[in-house]
């Protein structure tokens, strides 16, 4: 059983460097975790507005539904209608005319027969493309109830995804904390270390090694590393621990990235950066030490798992999670003068019963012309104060009719295309 | 298309791009720009009890371009089953009491 201790500044330093590297990738690992978040957010935004525009289509053609179900039975009530005038007159004139007159009279009602029955023909026709066009609008209404499924079901899945992200995040998050943190007391144990190199032997079976290549010589230098870091923070206690409790903790780099990726479900689908290929080199020489440093990740997550329960929180704290921080500072001052300024203007606007507000929210901010251009109508505090100072007696003529509103966005709108 | 909003309210596209197309461009553009005052008006209407308000909307939708106070205001000029039969009745009777209250 070899037993190992910090040689010099050296180790250290190499020790640090891979922490370092292995911080990276952890940083370019959580970066990846954020642009698939960012890609789910953005997959849930497009996919709740085709649902929505979907809906809107469904619910549109159950009105053309509606419709021309009315029209059916308006239909068939006119139908009704001629049948009943037409038996009227056969009946009315049946018992009023005699000799010549009956025949000129039901020639008349011969005519008037056909005519019923070419309207009724029609109608009952139109009846017909009515009942097919509604066959197509309900084939329209059923395809459209399962495109929506299938969005809804994209979308539950999205939104599992996310969450799964979320976790993964929140996971990493903290591993690279905890990596920062090991880096600290790396380089706070550094002084510490080269005092002990100078001040004592380090090893005590690996002289022969030295003349070995350098490779191995890093190789034996790390495990030795491995030790007071598990055993941490005496040195002293390094000599005593046995081979058995070393190997209990020999998981590899790559086990404990593919522990994480398992936990978090998440699986690196983007060409891994080029720091991950140097860590994987660094990997078959420090394997030891990295063991170490998940292991203790691991139990850490693991024991505030136990106490908060963070892991299995509820989606909704989740997202009030992410949704709380990053609130910006207030500019107070901008504020308080956008505030005054629009009172002033509301002011104004009293003697007319409106608000600056109240006048926005009643307008579109885009004017459409019949042949399809498209101008923005963004309506400035200046603008509604230039229309209310060029009121006139027209325009308060126009007022007591369609009301001051409209007449004021009337205004604005003709001062922007340039009408006034 | 701007006037999309209408669907909502039983007009189909045959009634609305008759309306586009009968319409003055300024009328157009003014139901896309104040829809929410349309929408506001028509939706009066509708609660009203005036079953045939979208034949109102088609045949004269520049009525439904102004403040929903004044749109109110022409209905409580009047009796209320009385207005709600004649309309139903003839939609262009509507426009005569909306011409009756601007001018009295």
């Amino acid at each position: 059983m070899e037993k190992f201790e910090f040689e010099g500044e050296k180790n250290v330093e190499i020790f640090s460097g891979f922490v370092s590297r292995t911080k990276d990738a952890l940083t370019t690992l959580i970066d990846n975790i954020k642009d698939n978040i960012k890609e789910y957010e953005q997959r849930i935004e497009d996919t709740t507005k085709e649902v929505s525009d979907n809906e809107s289509s469904r619910e549109k053609c159950e009105h053309e539904i509606t419709k021309m179900e009315n029209k059916i039975d308006s239909i068939k009530e006119a139908i009704e209608n001629v049948e009943s005038t037409y038996k009227k007159m056969v009946d009315a004139y049946a018992s009023t005319s005699k000799g010549e007159t009956r025949e000129l009279y039901s020639e008349i009602i011969d005519g008037a027969r056909a005519n019923c029955e070419k309207d009724v023909e029609k109608n009952r026709s139109e009846i017909a493309r009515l009942n097919s066009d509604i066959e197509a609008i309900k084939n329209n209404i059923s395809e459209f109830t399962k495109i929506i499924d299938d969005l809804n079901k994209s979308l539950d899945n999205y939104n599992l995804e996310l969450y799964k992200y979320n976790k993964a995040l929140e996971y990493m998050d903290k591993i690279s904390d905890k990596t920062a943190q090991d880096l600290e007391e790396i380089s706070s144990k550094r002084e510490i270390t080269v005092k002990k190199a100078e001040g004592k032997a380090t090893t005590k079976k690996t002289e022969p090694k030295k003349t070995a290549s350098k490779a191995k010589e890093v190789e034996v230098e790390v495990e030795e590393e491995k030790k007071p870091r598990a055993t941490a923070p005496k040195v002293e206690n390094v000599v005593k621990e046995d081979k058995e409790e070393q190997s209990s903790r020999n998981s590899s780099f790559e086990d404990s990235l593919k522990q994480i990726y398992d936990f978090t479900g998440y699986t690196p689908k983007r060409e891994e950066p080029e720091v991950a290929p140097k860590v994987e080199e660094e990997k078959t020489v420090y394997t030891d030490n990295l063991e170490s440093l998940f292991t203790n990740e691991a139990n850490d997550v693991e024991d505030k798992k136990e106490d908060s329960n963070f892991l299995d929180a509820d989606i909704s704290s989740w997202e009030s999670m992410l949704n709380t921080p990053n609130v910006e500072p207030v500019m107070d001052n901008v504020v308080d003068r956008h505030e005054s300024i629009e009172d002033t203007v509301n002011q104004l606007l009293n003697p007319y019963g409106t608000t600056y507000q109240r006048l926005k929210s009643i307008t579109s901010d885009r004017i459409v012309f019949r042949n399809g251009t498209i101008i923005p109508f963004d309506m400035t505090i200046e603008d509604v104060v230039k229309a209310v100072n060029s009121i006139d007696g027209n325009d308060l003529k126009k007022m007591k009719t369609v009301g001051p509103e409209i007449t004021l966005l009337r205004k604005i709108k003709a001062m922007k295309e340039g009408n006034l | 298309m701007t006037l999309e909003y209408l669907y909502d309210f039983g007009l189909d596209s045959r009634d609305v791009e008759e309306i586009c197309e009968y319409v003055d461009e300024d009328i157009f553009t003014e139901l896309g720009l104040f829809e929410n005052i349309v929408k506001e008006n028509i939706q009066y209407m509708k609660d009203f009890g005036v079953s045939n308000f979208s034949q109102v909307v088609l045949k004269f939708p520049d009525i439904f371009l102004r403040d929903a106070d004044s749109f109110k205001n022409i209905f409580s000029k009047f009796d209320r089953d009385d207005l709600i039969q004649k309309v139903e009745k003839n939609p262009a009777v509507f426009k005569k009491m909306v011409e009756f209250v601007d001018n009295n």
